[in-house]
């Protein structure tokens, strides 16, 4: 025979624990989500939709000719099990066949992601983030015959071309400069490894972090295409909401001191 | 009542229909005059005769049975027992275009077997007939070449390099076989025709498991028209592989030198001690009975 | 108050870079090693890899490299680099670097060349090396022992090589590996100029309107002159010019302004179409009183094989023999009957190869004939010949040929022509490297600022040490040559030898040692700063030949590459900056540098293992007579000489070639050498167990100084005179010929170089002095009836048809094989591939072959594919995206790593004439792995 004490006892230690556990597991969720970054495989969703429909099967990492890919584990700061890649181990390749995304079953990679409009689905269509480089660390910026990442790039002369300039210090040789395009560049990372310097210079980053945007209110006057980014659904100005606020301001009477 | 035997007089007469019509359709398959006539360049020897059986019964038995024993399949139309009068009254190259071509439900192998090979299920066939006198072609004129072969491995390619000679001469065009010989039969390594120089070169899987020293029995045949030759040769061209015995080191005789120590010491004390308690018991009931005795 | 040390650093870094632009360098700053309060110092040195010669500067500490920078004094690079030289603190670093003799043994010790290695003493090393070598010369006489040379040698191992070699063993056989990259433009230089080495410098490519280059990937292979051509580029966007000529897209095709993909050996038909264009319709191009006074006309003879063995060689496969065949008699294809039909040769005729012993053979003709011979070669003829690309249009490339004779031709406009390894490594090298000077001749466009012919040297000293030093078969000092009887007696007076002692007979060239070494008529070797047996073409016949036959192998390296895995003996050697030693670049300019370090392990360098192994060869020994194969009478006892010269047969060939009275009056320490080590001569702190196993201390004397100072003898007052060794110490090297403590920056050009001066016939000479006298004839052959020419100062303008490669692809082997190289890598790999970011960059060789021809073949990117021809086959990786651009039809393989071993697959098929290997043309077929 139980007493009402302990049943009562026994509850309250129970919704203890329960509400503890909760907000733990809470908070680990949190942390396991707060990344700095992470790169995900070729076709994925957007990471809030991606990380609703990834099932964590593996299955992409499994394909993976290369072992790029890893199973994200708890204290790397990834949403547990989740596929991701870090180029400057192993970066992605690029398989024209792309056995990743293919084997995606529960639509997290999608090949529709890589298929522009009606077109088959591409490799070169994907967007797993951007490569950018810092020109400090760079040798090439030095004026050092290196490059190395422009020749390791598989879209060579697209997604990094070189820009050429006149090294102003020797005044008879040239700089041979990298330079990223981010309408071409898949953020494959095979250029962040082939980086030459002890943290590479250049490196990839997810293309939220590394791209800005402009505001559609200003249009490129020198390029007839820019018109296309001209938003038509502008805020119109002229309702009546807050004009108490100017009034309240012309009435507040200090402007003399007393 | 009257019903049923009206339906069975109908079953019978289709039976009878379908039976008359397939005798027809068998003894309606023409073989074109020209291919009636042809005949086998090579003599049907005890060698054809083994090869032609192997295939015989590799993929004919299943239709035809074994020949001489009438166990053919019942189909519709009968495949026939080949031994037998309907097949032996054929010339020789009727049968050859049949098997080549095929017909309804006898299978084509015009894919399968190359000309030499269609010969020889033609002379196994042949061998059930004793009263079978082989017709050659018209010889007259030809020359038949006498070749001679030799082999040889050039592991930089990874290539067997059969050399086919007939009096010092290079024979060119001249169709190669080579297989490797196994214990349950043979492996084709892959079918060429020498060069002008007389030459043929045949791709050989570099991990392909030879003995210990990686030999493993060539054989290579070469035919062009009315002339053949065969070669066998032991020779290196494979990996070399140690054969383990698939008990080796499991054999009970064997297990002691296998054991560790531990377990040999262990085994030991528990044997000694089991048999140690098992007399002390012993020793005891009997000093007991002593005992009891005494009392 | 103390100045920490980035400070230190920023000051200084910003001093130089104010003097790299000019600014006024204070007294304080000179180019000796600066102490600074932190304890480290800066001293001059060079970088380890290509032809360029980019100046470094090195910061050791504590005997330890701390850093690398690059030289803000250097002309060449001015404080720039390239990824390679800018890794050059860590190449001596690698994990597996060889710290200890090496020897094969059974398990009793003994040496077996069936066993393992194992570490043995230095003393054990030499043991080995006497007895296998005083067996192999006791069997086979001085032919009976070869060493594979360097251009990668310092000038100074180079020399003791060479001196050991030819005056001590009395043997030839010794060639670099120069041989595989150079060898075609020395014929050239020698046939055309009579003296080796280009005219020109790199102050050229500021100067010059106009850039071809042939068969040279420049952008990644010299890269700083690359970005030199850039940079000319950038500032004359409309007048400078950029052509690449290439049998593939490469990058240097991203700054050409036109790009010509030419269909692998076809270059010969593009020079003589060029020739065509000025001869037959813009003939005012031609610079007659130039080519009047300076040049004559000349050709050879065209039956001259491909430099294969016979077909009857015991050691070829049957599938071998298909190739081989054409070495005694080819048939003619359509394009050959084209352009060999001035001779009378037809398509399909068959022509046997009569001259291959008289390749070299030529004589003087007439213009006349010598236009007649370029009739064929019109646009549209060529055009057809030479088109690479099957995708481009004929009519494309036709603009595009015609836009390059216009360039060349064009009056006022500066060209220079530059090429490596696209024109060398070629079955007709030394035709092709002639073309270059037959066009610049007629046009005048030669031996000026920014006009001119420049072949670029390949490795870092084949110049300054294999080509310079003579470590040839065939060569002595200065452009001497062995066959030559006056220049035997000039080497053995300054080397002070007894007359007779040189071998007046030819040695065996590199592939001839390797085939040497197969017929079992070379039993021992010695391989020195070089990878053999992973740089030569059909390998698997090579390996087999060292590790299968009776034969000692020896091989002195930094780091165990295939050369190291195939010996029987392997010595731990010194690299760069822990030895003093001296490069000579491409254009002439010599470098010296000091010992930065002392060696690790128990390394020794290259200089010692020669003058160690000297020591245990008496005179009588190696001076008396020998027999040679091939020379009547053989060799001379010259024991009595060396008598008379005050030597006893038991003196020791250390005792005359190296320790001798002259060596001795350089003395160690010297204050050029203060503060630095110097292993050979004063020895170092890890006193190695020597050859006689006891420590080494050091020979007492100077020897470096020695060698240069003797050297030096040889070059002074014939056009290859070089300056002193102090000189050398105090600035970022001199340009040859040094007279009068000045340099010479345009050779054969009176304003500019001294002996052109003296020649006194003009604005121009052509001084150099080998085959100057020469036979005249037809187009056809000599007629030795006619008198000699004397050609004194006058240079030849060489006719040479278009001839196609011995081994083209075929129905079963459909596919052109080029091979070559990638910036990040050197040669086989052995230094770059341990440097882990450079591997990381590029981890192996990969097969870059069209995508169209991928698919074809059912093959996707990355696949792994069987590279196969009629003497091997490799594995590698494909690449449809990557940095060359393949046309159809044909393949690029780099050979920088061992796991992708190339030279299985390739044809030893040489120019006759130069003996270098053609790398760039065989057939194979691809296959899914």
């Amino acid at each position: 025979m139980v007493s009402r004490r302990k049943v009562i006892q026994r509850v309250l230690e129970g919704a203890v624990f329960v509400g503890g556990g909760g907000l733990i597991w809470g908070k680990s969720i949190n942390a396991s989500t707060k990344a700095d970054y992470v790169l995900r495989p070729p076709g994925a969703l957007k990471e809030k939709d991606f990380l609703k429909a990834c099932i964590k099967c593996g299955q992409c990492v499994e394909v993976c000719p290369y072992d790029t890919l890893k199973l994200a584990e708890p204290g790397d700061g990834i949403a547990n099990g989740t596929p991701f890649f870090e180029p400057r181990t192993i970066p992605c390749y690029l398989c024209t066949d792309m056995p990743c995304t293919d084997s995606c079953p529960s639509g997290a990679l999608d090949l529709k992601n890589l298929s522009k409009e009606e077109e088959k689905p591409d490799i070169l269509n994907s967007r797993m983030g951007l490569a950018v480089i810092h020109k400090e660390s760079c040798l090439a910026y030095w004026g050092i015959r290196c490059e190395a990442c422009y020749r390791a790039c598989p879209l060579i002369d697209k997604a990094i071309t070189l820009d050429y300039e006149v090294n102003k210090r020797t005044g008879m040789h040239a700089k041979l400069l990298p330079v990223v395009h981010s309408d071409v560049c898949t953020g494959c990372g095979v250029c962040e490894q082939a980086c030459v310097a002890e943290k590479a210079a250049i490196f990839v980053l997810p293309l939220d972090k590394a791209t800005g945007k402009v505001g559609d209110h200003y249009i490129k006057g020198w390029e007839k295409e820019d018109e296309k980014r001209i938003n038509e659904e502008v805020e119109k100005a002229d309702d009546d909401k807050d004009v108490k606020s100017a009034i309240d301001y012309l009435n507040d009477d200090d402007l003399i001191d007393d | 009542m009257k019903n049923n035997k009206g339906y069975h007089i109908i079953i019978l007469f289709c039976l009878c229909f379908l039976a008359v019509a397939n005798v027809n359709a068998q003894s309606d398959w023409q073989v074109p005059a020209e291919e009636n006539e042809k005949l086998s360049p090579f003599l049907f020897d005890d060698d054809m005769v083994l090869e032609g059986r192997v295939a015989y019964e590799n993929l004919c038995t299943s239709c035809h049975g074994t020949p001489g024993q009438d166990d053919f399949t019942p189909m519709s139309p009968p495949p026939g027992d080949p031994a037998g009068e309907q097949f032996q009254v054929q010339s020789d190259g009727s049968m050859f275009y049949k098997i080549k071509m095929g017909r309804g439900t006898m299978p084509k192998f015009e894919d399968a077997f190359e000309d030499d090979e269609l010969w020889n299920i033609v002379a196994y066939i042949r061998s059930f007939n004793e009263d079978y006198k082989q017709e050659l072609p018209n010889m007259e004129g030809v020359v038949i070449p006498e070749y001679a072969m030799s082999l040889s491995f050039d592991e930089n390619v990874d290539k067997l390099v059969v050399k086919v000679f007939a009096e010092e001469l290079p024979q060119p065009e001249v169709s190669v076989s080579a297989y490797v010989m196994g214990t349950f039969g043979k492996h084709l390594l892959g079918k060429a025709q020498t060069n002008e120089l007389g030459i043929a070169y045949v791709d050989v899987d570099p991990t392909l498991p030879g003995d210990e020293e990686g030999k493993v029995n060539v054989m290579v045949k070469a035919t062009k028209e009315f002339a053949r030759a065969k070669i066998e040769k032991h020779m290196v061209m494979a990996k070399p592989t140690e054969r383990h015995s698939a008990i080796e080191g499991r054999h009970i005789w064997s297990t002691d030198r296998m054991a560790p120590i531990w377990l040999k010491i262990t085994f030991f004390v528990s044997v000694f001690g089991v048999w140690f308690a098992l007399l002390f018991i012993v020793f005891g009931l009997r000093n007991i009975k002593k005992a009891r005795e005494e009392a | 108050m103390k100045l920490a040390r980035r400070d230190f650093l920023k000051s200084s870094a910003a001093i130089a870079a104010a003097t790299a632009v000019g600014v006024a360098v204070p007294e304080s700053l000179k180019a000796e090693a600066r102490e600074a309060e932190s304890g480290w110092t800066w001293d001059k040195a060079v970088c380890r890899f290509c032809g360029t010669g980019c100046g470094i500067m090195i910061a050791t500490k504590d005997d330890k490299i701390l850093a690398v920078k690059g030289d803000p004094l250097a002309p060449v690079n001015r404080g720039l680099n390239c990824i390679k030289g800018y890794f050059n603190a860590k190449i001596m670093y690698g994990a597996d670097r060889l710290k200890k003799p090496l020897l094969r043994v059974d398990e009793n010790g003994n040496f077996s060349k069936q066993g393992k290695f194992k570490a043995v003493s230095w003393q054990r090393a030499f043991d080995e090396m006497e007895k296998h070598m005083k067996s192999a010369m006791k069997e086979l006489g001085p032919t009976g022992i070869g060493i594979f040379s360097s251009g990668q040698y310092t000038i100074m191992e180079g020399y003791a090589a060479s001196k050991l070699m030819k005056a001590g063993f009395r043997s030839h056989n010794i060639d670099p590996n120069a041989r595989h990259c150079m060898a075609s433009a020395v014929v050239a230089f020698i046939q055309a100029f009579g003296i080796d080495e280009p005219a020109g410098n790199y102050d050229d490519m500021e100067i010059t309107d106009t850039v071809v280059t042939w068969g040279a990937n420049m952008a990644e292979m010299h890269p700083i002159l690359w970005s030199r051509i850039t940079e000319n580029k950038l500032s004359h966007p409309d007048r400078t010019k950029v052509v690449n000529l290439s049998t593939y897209t490469n990058r240097t095709s991203d700054l050409a302004d036109i790009e010509i993909i030419f269909k692998p050996n076809t270059d010969l038909a593009i020079w003589n179409y060029i020739a065509h264009e000025i001869v037959y319709n813009q003939p005012e191009a031609i610079d007659w009183d130039f080519v009047k006074k300076y040049t004559v006309f000349a050709t050879g003879f065209v039956d001259i094989g491909y430099g294969m063995r016979t077909p009857d060689h015991p050691k070829f496969t049957d599938k071998e023999k298909e190739t081989v065949k054409h070495e005694v008699a080819k048939k003619l294809t359509a394009d050959e009957g084209k352009t060999l039909a001035y001779l009378g040769y037809k398509e399909g005729d068959v022509m046997e190869m009569k001259h291959r012993n008289k390749a070299v053979n030529h004589w003087i003709i007439q213009y006349e004939e010598f236009k007649k011979a370029l009739k064929p070669y019109d646009l549209d003829t060529v055009a057809n010949i030479a088109k690479g690309d099957p995708e481009e249009s004929i009519e494309d490339f036709k603009k595009k040929l015609k836009a390059l004779a216009d360039l060349y031709i064009e009056k006022g406009r500066k060209v220079c022509s530059y090429w490596t390894m696209g024109f060398n490594q070629h079955t007709r090298g030394s035709w092709v490297n002639e073309q270059a000077y037959m066009v610049h001749l007629l046009l005048g466009k030669q031996s000026k600022p920014g006009d001119g012919a420049f072949s670029l040297t390949g490795q870092p000293s084949a110049c300054g040490t294999a080509r310079e030093v003579g470590t040839f078969a065939h060569r002595l000092p200065a452009d001497m040559v062995v066959a030559n009887a006056k220049h035997r007696e000039i080497s053995e007076k300054l080397w002070k030898v007894p007359a007779g002692t040189i071998n007046p007979k030819v040695g065996s060239h590199l592939m001839k040692i390797h085939r040497d070494i197969e017929d079992g008529k070379i039993k021992f070797a010695w391989i020195n700063v070089c990878n053999p047996y992973q740089n030569t073409a059909n390998a698997n016949h090579w390996i087999k030949a060292a590790r299968q036959m009776d034969n000692f192998i020896v091989c002195s390296d930094g780091y165990p590459g295939i050369s190291a895995k195939v010996s029987d003996l392997i010595l731990p050697s010194a690299m760069i900056y822990e030895k003093w030693g001296a490069y000579g670049n491409a254009e002439r300019r010599t470098q010296h540098w000091k010992q930065q370090v002392t060696p690790v392990g128990d390394a020794m360098p290259d200089v010692w293992q020669f003058v160690e192994l000297a020591k245990r060869f008496k005179l009588k020994e190696v001076w008396g007579a020998q027999k040679v194969p091939g020379l009547k009478d053989g060799l001379p006892d010259v024991l009595e000489g060396a008598k008379e010269m005050g030597y006893s047969p038991e003196d020791t060939l250390y005792d005359v070639l190296f320790a001798n009275e002259d060596a001795k009056k350089y003395a160690w320490p010297d204050p050029i050498g203060e503060g630095k080590i110097n292993t050979e001569s004063g020895g170092d702190k890890r006193k190695v167990k020597g050859s006689d196993g006891k420590p080494f201390e050091g020979y007492g004397f100077f020897i470096h100084k020695y060698i240069w100072e003797e050297y030096r003898k040889f070059g002074i007052g014939n056009g290859h005179d070089l300056a002193d060794f102090d000189t050398y110490h105090h600035c970022r090297g001199l340009k040859w010929p040094v007279v009068d403590g000045k340099e010479t920056l345009w050779r054969f050009n009176s304003e500019y170089d001294v002996y052109a001066k003296k020649a006194d016939v003009g604005p121009f000479a052509f001084y150099g002095k080998a085959l100057k006298k020469m036979p005249q004839g037809s187009i056809s052959k000599p007629d030795m009836s006619k008198p000699k020419v004397d050609l004194a100062n006058k240079a030849k303008i060489f006719f040479r048809p278009y001839m196609e490669a011995p081994e083209v692809p075929d129905k079963e082997y459909p596919y052109w094989m080029c091979t070559g190289r990638v910036l990040e890598h050197w040669h086989s790999g052995t230094m770059t591939m341990r440097v882990p970011e450079l591997y990381r960059a590029v981890p192996e060789a990969l097969c870059y072959i069209h995508p169209k021809d991928a698919a074809d073949q059912g093959l996707t990117e990355g696949d792994l594919v069987w590279v196969e021809s009629r003497r091997g086959r490799i594995k590698a990786h494909i690449e449809t995206r990557g940095r060359n651009r393949v046309p159809r039809g044909l393949i690029y393989l780099p050979w920088f790593d061992e796991k992708v071993f190339v030279n299985k697959l390739c044809l030893d098929a040489t120019c006759p004439m130069s003996k270098e290997t053609d790398f760039k043309k065989c057939a194979v077929k691809i296959t899914k792995a």
